[in-house]
């Protein structure tokens, strides 16, 4: 990951009576193809420690903090690249916001969803408990 | 060389810039009459994942350092991993 250190390994030489040395190497490594995990977004909205955002096609993604399931993957693990949200597939998001801890977005078909914190009752589901995947808000749309 | 790949897509970088893109480093050497070692560490100082496949999974073999030139004075390396080619200039 940036600013990441590997962990240590031991390298030897046999100095042969040397009592200098010099060497040059060059560092390979693999890195994710591009085009297999990054995503085209149209729209972002920022959070406190997490963005949302969503594509062409209105398919979410989040990234960042996820410690109250804000990134609604299901996991409340915090992800450094884009994960998908678990909308249900028949909902293309036409617009999202991240609030502090939690976000929230308006489907092309009308229903609203939110996901993450809940403990003011912000998801507007009639409960108090988070969530680390959308629900829908109560009502008639 | 060891740690096949786990598959999936990905692309080989190589990263030269000390400093820059990398930061090499070792702790206090140890040295006798014969031999002389110490433990190295490698430094991601660019934005970009290193040594991943999916941009989260550590592949246990993603990052490997090569030598371009070893020493040409009698000294060698002790503890080689292995032997690589580089077949294309281009992501593989």
């Amino acid at each position: 990951m940036p600013g990441e250190t590997s962990g240590a390994k031991t390298w030897q030489f046999a100095l042969n009576g040397a009592t200098k040395f010099r060497f040059s190497v060059l560092v390979w490594t693999e890195v994710p193809d591009p085009d297999a995990y990054s995503v085209r977004l149209t729209r972002i909205s920022a959070g406190y420690g997490h963005t949302c955002g969503h594509d062409l096609d209105g398919k979410l993604y989040c990234w960042g903090d996820n410690r109250y399931g804000q990134l609604g993957d299901g996991t409340r693990i915090d992800r450094p690249t884009p994960v998908a949200v678990q909308v249900p597939t028949a909902h293309a998001t036409l617009t999202v916001s991240a609030g502090h801890y939690h976000a929230c977005g308006l489907s092309v078909a009308g229903p609203a969803y939110c996901w993450g914190s809940n403990v003011f009752g912000q998801h507007g589901d009639g409960r108090t408990i988070n969530n680390a995947v959308p629900v829908f808000v109560a009502g008639t749309y | 060389m060891n740690g096949e790949s786990s598959g999936g897509p990905s692309y080989n970088l190589v990263v030269g810039s000390q400093h820059r893109y990398v930061r090499m480093a070792n702790d206090a050497p140890v040295m006798d009459a014969t031999t002389w070692s110490a433990n190295v560490t490698v430094q991601n100082l660019t934005l970009q994942p290193f040594g991943t496949l999916d941009g989260t999974t550590a592949e246990a073999a993603g990052v490997r350092v090569f030598f371009v030139d070893e020493p040409n004075n009698g000294v060698e390396v002790l503890n080689h991993d292995g032997e690589a080619t580089f077949t294309e200039a281009v992501p593989q």
